[in-house]
């Protein structure tokens, strides 16, 4: 363990330790000499011990691996209690001296409630080993053997064998005063600091020299801080809610500092000064890995009306805005939201709602240095672009929901869904160089071939049928049917445009120019996304006898998208499972479980040849 | 221990005339002369044993006069008068929502709870399934559960979501079954403008909420990022690393071609920098590697993430000019 992390766990036990104390005391003393009082709870007390190795955060994801080893005491605490006027709850729970929380509230109904708890618990990170990092070029010869070649890449981990891990803690509160002289009035007052500590694993990679990619260790200190108010009420037939929150993030880790080596030819090792002309930098030490301070507010205000036998309407709108603090980048958000309820007759219910909003980034202007600017005889190609957020869009979206008690203990539900997105962009993952002095159809075999529909149109059904089995049991079956008109998608994923006829005369060809330089232009589509999805689920659970009950449930799902230009995409998803439940006595209760999850999906696995 | 009602007082009056016009809506206003007269709650518990021993330490036993949105306290503003019923011990004498409403019943609770957490409960997802307040939560609870709620929110939940509780089985999954979040520490259980989700903006908001350092909005962006988060992600569990629905590469060349040097042949046999490279003090002295045949795949289509470190997003530009500093490997 670290001197730091030595410091943090300290800081908890003591922080801990207080708030136990504190709580205790209170719960104790506060509430006592009310003929009403009254105390009541529970306490477990144990000890745990475990070991690991290997690659402990694939199966000990969330178990602190500090002290793991030695014989360790837990407990949990829950005592709720209260007076004639008020309720208290305290909750503790103690693992390890990073594993821990409490929960404490006290409510006075009708006039103050405080809730407010902290807890804190260990994500264990991967460490890559980088092992799988070292090759060399062979270059086939004509009697079957391979000499050397010059593409070679290197690993170096600058903190071997180290565990990652981030200890997560969290505390919240919020007041809640009651409105006397107004129906349902309250106003609520709340804060949310997330803290986030310890080391993560970053990479650094050198490239367009020898290829070398480092394994560094990165501090982690993230702090988010939330505050939050709201104030509600009621006037007849009407309510009416306003929230604000505000959010601030802010990465306090310090700067990550990567010396970025000189440039070196891949194979022409001494002819440095050519590639450095293509790279943003070259001998120099920079920031990676930096974190993006952001604030972010939010405003909302609703409104619903009671209507009576005539149902129920509610509207609300939100605006939010984001911005990173480093950058100066903003987003914007504006959303619509009206729904409507109503029972149309003692069996049958109808929703529907309408959802729109937009969200907009603002657009960033990347000013690039010429490519080859310092070759002699380079033709300065431009490749300065302009980023338009792939946020950008505007969504609309309406639901209709019926649900229809089609018997006693029978019911229907019937769902659509449809939805727009028509977005400024859905993906600029191509580069868009901008040529000068070339005639279009030699510009054409660098720019995307296909320029994609930015709107997406999702349509939803869902069907759900729910049933008794008797008096000891229930199940339900439902069916998912989702069509998509131009799903999410990367449209220039794969498949470079030939380069056969392509004139080459534009293309600088200093002393080692060549085409393969550049990015061309991509055709292929790529998605894990579906334009047709089928979704059937079936739960069901029944009580064998007064101790025994049996539970079970299967998802299947296919999904597959046949608009993509090259192949069609699927998945396939079985995912069944069995729960038993048994108690033979009131002190004794066995559970057991049994779950099976496959999933399969396809890809166009599409790499371009070598061609320089 | 019997509950004392908390009877009003003379300044609340006044203030319950504001709520006077959702008093004709509820149940004991509706129900008021089919039922005798109210006979106030003490009379009810002096026969309900089971209920009085909890009822006074819920929140529902403590509520004070201004609170109630009708004519009623106590037990009667969800049953109705008690008159008739006491006189007669007849069950059939006297409302129960959830008996005489079936679903419906969830009425009685919205009379009072039209706001807060269950303001949009009448478009919920739950409200048109057939969900009722009664399938989570307990009524006359003794309040040694938050919110009333009828067990552990997560059990709650997992007593109808199996296929979901299934999920944080897998290796990697958010940390619900070890206690340090619940469901509806993302999911608006009661309902919400958009999609179940609790923050009332689009499913990515409510992920931001707690890993705020993809919030951005960056310069150099991945799409997806911005798209839906489930994209790449399945959030209540999966067997690859890092909640993502596939390992890579496999995910990532859904979407993506890999680069030409996954085709290259590899050289049988150690290796070193060139002589010239490590006089130039470039920082290569010290390299060396063993490379084998398949190498150069194993380097190329193995972990895209080894590289392209910074997939959530960056302000940070990579290094090829042509590229056009969008490789997201800072």
């Amino acid at each position: 363990m670290t001197a730091n992390a030595k410091e943090m766990t300290m800081r908890k036990h003591t922080r801990f330790l207080g708030a136990v104390v504190l709580l205790l005391c209170w719960a104790a003393t506060g509430l006592a000499g009310d003929d009403e009082s009254f105390t009541e709870g529970s306490a477990s007390v144990g000890a745990h011990y475990g070991d690991f190795n290997d690659m402990p955060d694939r199966v000990g994801e969330y178990v602190n691996l500090d002290g793991l080893s030695d014989l360790t005491a837990d407990f949990v605490l829950d005592l709720v209690g209260g007076n004639t006027d008020t309720l208290y709850r305290v909750y503790l729970a103690y693992t390890d001296a990073a594993t821990n929380g409490f929960e404490f509230g006290l409510d006075n109904p009708g006039l103050v409630s405080v809730d407010f708890g902290y807890s804190s618990f260990v994500h264990n990170l991967d460490d890559d080993l980088l092992t799988n990092l070292q090759a060399r070029e062979g270059v086939p010869q004509p009697d079957g053997t391979f000499n050397p070649g010059g593409k070679q890449i290197y690993h170096t981990d600058n903190d071997p064998l180290r565990r990652y891990w981030v200890e997560y803690e969290r505390f919240h509160g919020e007041v809640k005063v009651d409105l006397p002289f107004l129906e349902n009035g309250v106003v609520r007052l709340g804060y949310d600091d997330q803290h986030k500590q310890g080391y993560k694993q970053r990479m650094t990679i050198d490239h367009c020299a020898f290829c070398h990619v480092e394994g560094n260790t990165v501090r982690v200190d993230q702090r988010t801080k939330k505050w939050l108010a709201s104030v509600e009420g009621t006037v007849g037939a009407v309510s009416a809610n306003y929230d604000f929150a505000r959010t601030d993030f802010a990465d306090l880790g310090g700067e990550n500092l990567h010396r970025w080596k000189n440039a070196n030819h891949p194979v022409n090792g001494t002819a440095g000064a050519e590639f450095a002309s293509r790279l943003l930098f070259e001998d120099v030490t920079l920031p990676y890995a930096d974190g993006a301070d952001n604030e972010k507010l939010t405003h909302n205000a609703g409104l619903k009306i009671d209507l009576k036998r005539a149902g129920s309407l509610k509207g609300s709108y939100t605006h939010a805005t984001r911005e990173n603090l480093k950058t100066q980048v903003k987003s914007k958000f504006d959303a619509y939201a009206i729904g409507y309820a109503k029972r149309l007759n003692k069996d049958m219910r109808l929703t529907a709602r309408f959802l729109a909003y937009e969200t907009k980034v603002d657009d960033y202007f990347v000013n690039l240095p010429n490519f080859r600017a310092d070759v002699p005889g380079a033709n300065n190609l431009d490749f300065d672009w302009n980023r338009i957020s792939s946020a950008n869009r505007k969504v609309y979206q309406g639901d209709l929901n019926l649900g229809w008690r089609v018997g006693k203990g029978r019911h229907l539900k019937v769902s659509w869904r449809r939805q727009t997105i028509d977005r400024d962009a859905m993906t600029q993952s191509q580069t868009t160089y901008q040529f000068t002095g070339l005639a279009d159809n030699e510009i054409a075999a660098y720019m995307p071939s296909e320029a994609y529909a930015n709107e997406t149109v999702i349509n939803r059904l869902k069907l759900r049928y729910d049933a008794r089995l008797g008096l000891k049991g229930k199940y339900n079956l439902a069916y998912a049917y989702t069509s998509v008109d131009k799903p999410f998608m990367n449209p220039t994923a794969m498949c470079e445009e030939s380069l056969a006829g392509t004139p080459s005369a534009h293309v600088d060809t200093g002393p080692i120019g060549r085409l393969y330089y550049y990015q061309r232009a991509r055709y292929g589509n790529g998605t894990n996304q579906p334009n047709q999805a089928h979704k059937v689920t079936a739960r069901g659970s029944y009580q064998l006898s007064p101790r025994t009950s049996v539970s079970g449930y299967l998802t299947w799902a296919k999904d597959k998208n046949d608009e993509m230009n090259l192949y069609e995409f699927q998945r396939d998803m079985l995912t069944p499972g069995v729960n038993v439940w048994t108690a033979p006595s009131d002190r004794l209760l066995f559970t057991l479980g049994w779950a099976y999850n496959k999933v399969e999906s396809n890809a166009n696995l599409c790499p371009p040849f070598f061609d320089g | 221990m019997r509950c004392k009602i908390p009877r009003p007082q003379t300044w609340h009056a006044a203030l319950a005339l504001a709520g006077l016009a959702c008093v004709l809506a509820s149940p004991a206003g509706v129900l008021a002369d089919e039922q005798g007269e109210f006979v106030g709650s003490e009379t009810c518990l002096e026969c309900h044993e089971d209920v009085a021993a909890t009822y006074g330490r819920s929140v529902h036993g403590k509520l004070r006069p201004y609170q109630y949105t009708g004519q009623a306290e106590g037990c009667e503003s969800c049953h109705g008068p008690g008159g008739l019923h006491a006189d007669s011990n007849e069950p059939a004498d006297i409302f129960v929502p959830t008996t005489d409403l079936g679903h419906d019943g969830v009425a009685a609770c919205l009379d009072c709870h039209k706001t807060g957490h269950t303001r949009d409960w009448d478009t919920s997802v739950h409200a048109v399934s057939d969900v009722a307040c009664l399938s989570c939560h307990q009524m006359h609870g003794d309040g040694t559960r938050p919110a009333l709620l009828a067990d552990t929110e997560e059990k709650v939940c997992f007593s109808c979501h199996l296929d979901t509780a299934a999920k944080f089985r897998l290796p990697s999954h958010h940390p619900l079954r070890e206690g340090f979040m619940t469901c509806s520490s993302c999911h608006g259980v009661h309902g919400d403008p958009f999609q179940g989700i609790a923050v009332g903006e689009p499913t990515r908001e409510a992920c931001l909420e707690c890993h705020a350092e993809h919030a951005g909005p960056f310069v150099f962006e991945h799409s997806p990022v911005q798209e839906d988060c489930a994209i790449c992600h399945d959030v209540h569990g999966t067997v690859a690393n890092s909640l993502l629905r596939q390992n890579e590469p496999f995910l990532c060349l859904q979407c993506h071609q890999p680069h030409f040097h996954s085709i290259l042949a590899g050289y049988e046999g150690d290796y070193s920098p060139p002589q010239g490279a490590i006089d130039q003090d470039w920082g290569y002295n010290g390299l060396s590697g063993t490379s084998q045949h398949d190498s150069m795949k194993r380097v190329m289509l193995t972990k895209c993430t080894q590289c392209h470190q910074s997939v959530h997003g960056t302000d940070l530009p990579s290094q090829s000019i042509t590229g056009q500093g969008r490789a997201l490997n800072r």
